[in-house]
């Protein structure tokens, strides 16, 4: 484990030096960071005043779930989001898995430090900044013990995006441009900002048992503020150990299916 | 070079871009079903809500489907087409054709609005009829002047595209340009909250930059309508603003193109 970890913080170092590289660029994606987060901000700010509640969630509550996701979604797009856009283009169609494949380390945490994304280390502290905009700032109410499940789920809701990024990625062994999926992935994943109470009954089905987003952030964050069942947590925790679990094995069986090209 | 061979050759262009993007169906399939998602989470959202803002749920709900609708077909990745040819050098190849690049890149841009027009905005259309009739549908006297004010914010789409494309003879990689530029249309153009529910100084503002006249004003009319021909001038004299700022951007880029013999 430690080895894995040594060796995704030395491909961490490497792509934000290659980034870097290009300045103007880099600073340019930080502004683009700072532009989607304003977008989602200004469109809660207008439309759900201070006073105003939407069952029962205020804007101090919508803020720490924008949070929640943006912690969730950096941290599984930093290790996996690049590989899911590439993977079966540049890996399974050129054949580069094969070199994967010959390299002492598993080929999944290869791949994953071959491809990470530093930069969306600004989702996670934007992310951040938004809880403690909501926490401290506005005063969303609760304890240091509700805080620390916040954060605590955050990362849990990471685990679950990672599964589903896998499992996207591993059916690029089966299905030819399984990148077209990617958008409306990006689309299913802005229903999962929003409370799923807002959505109609077969939406809610799908971002439950479906695709499983709203385990992200909505049924901890609404389980933290008492607002459904505490049954909700210890759920939360299973389906992201099953979400992860099932991607890996797709992505190990995928490896089995997976016929070299003698690259 | 004649200008006939530019239209000639344009025409043959938008035929190709045309035919290109139908190559892939289930791409198609997938994005018409999957890109109102964000939309929708948006209309949700206001219908929770309820009406607080001063326009009525109806607007308001109009306002949305129709910036989905239009997003559909504006969103055409030119500027990607261009900045990827330039920075891989095809655009030398580009540059021996028997028409010029402007007439070669606008003719992939109708091609592919003529294609996002047949696989997303008629069926988009139809459903939204189907969907929710009334409430999207206006009076025909509204439509001439909606039509102007989209046909320049089409205008303004495709220069301002093609603007973008341009910038890849000055930066080693415009990626990230091109997504922040997009972010600040959506924002500052409206698509994501209607300009006018902005505090007065900050509309003010936005309504003086080219971003409003992508969407906002033509969704603003379709929604509230209003007088439209301040809009309209505004928009077109932006246009032709962009036009020149491409212009320029498009002589300096070619002057210090160096290309490479490949």
């Amino acid at each position: 484990m430690r080895r894995k970890l040594i060796l995704l913080w030395l491909a961490c170092r490497l792509r934000l030096k290659a980034e870097i590289t290009y300045r103007i660029n880099w600073l340019i994606g930080l502004a683009g960071q700072v532009c989607f987060s304003a977008l989602s901000l200004i469109f809660l700010v207008f439309f759900l005043p201070a006073d105003t509640d939407v069952g029962g969630w205020h804007i101090t509550d919508f803020l720490l779930m924008l949070g929640m996701s943006d912690i969730a979604f950096g941290l599984a797009a930093g290790l996996f989001f690049r590989l899911f856009l590439v993977f079966d283009s540049e890996y399974i169609l050129y054949g580069r898995l094969d070199s994967a494949l010959t390299q002492p380390e598993a080929p999944l945490v290869w791949l994953a430090a071959r491809t990470l994304n530093p930069q969306e280390i600004i989702t996670v502290v934007k992310g951040m900044l938004l809880i403690g905009l909501s926490w401290f700032w506005l005063g969303s109410g609760g304890g240091w013990l509700t805080l620390g499940g916040i954060c605590f789920f955050a990362v849990t809701g990471a685990v679950i995006y990672s599964g589903i990024f896998l499992m996207l990625l591993a059916t690029g062994f089966w299905i030819q441009r399984r990148t077209a999926l990617y958008a409306p992935f990006l689309s299913i994943n802005q229903l999962g900002q929003m409370p799923l109470f807002i959505y109609p009954e077969v939406v809610r089905l799908l971002l439950t048992v479906v695709i499983p987003i709203g385990f992200v952030a909505y049924y901890p964050l609404a389980s933290l503020k008492y607002m459904i069942s505490g049954v909700w947590l210890p759920l939360t925790l299973a389906i992201a150990a099953a979400s992860f679990g099932a991607g890996v094995i797709l992505f190990a069986r995928g490896i089995r299916h997976y016929e070299g090209a003698g690259h | 070079m004649r200008p006939g061979n530019d239209w000639r050759g344009a025409l043959a262009v938008g035929m190709l871009s045309f035919r290109e993007f139908f190559v892939y169906p289930w791409d198609l399939f997938v994005t018409f079903f999957t890109q109102p998602v964000a939309f929708f989470s948006y209309a949700c959202f206001i219908l929770a809500v309820g009406s607080t803002t001063q326009w009525p749920l109806e607007s308001l709900l109009a306002y949305y489907v129709m910036g989905w609708l239009l997003r559909m077909l504006f969103q055409q990745g030119i500027e990607h087409t261009v900045s990827a040819r330039i920075l891989s050098g095809e655009l030398a190849v580009d540059l021996t054709r028997p028409l010029g690049i402007v007439p070669l890149y606008l003719g992939m841009s109708a091609g592919r609005l003529a294609a996002r027009m047949t696989a997303y905005g008629i069926p988009g259309i139809l459903l939204v009829c189907l969907a929710g009739g009334a409430v999207y549908l206006k009076p025909a006297g509204s439509w001439l002047p909606f039509m102007a004010l989209t046909l320049n914010a089409l205008l303004l789409q495709v220069t301002f595209a093609l603007l973008l494309g341009w910038s890849a003879f000055y930066f080693s990689i415009n990626a990230q340009l091109i997504w922040v530029t997009d972010m600040l249309i959506r924002l500052a153009g409206g698509l994501v909250v209607p300009v006018a529910f902005f505090p007065v100084q900050a509309a003010t503002v936005l309504k003086s930059l080219p971003f409003y006249y992508f969407y906002g004003a033509p969704l603003a009319y379709w929604a509230h309508g209003g007088t439209w021909q301040t809009d309209w001038l505004a928009g077109l004299t932006w246009a032709v603003l962009l036009m020149a700022g491409g212009r320029i951007l498009l002589t300096g880029g070619l002057r210090r193109l160096a290309v490479n013999g490949g």
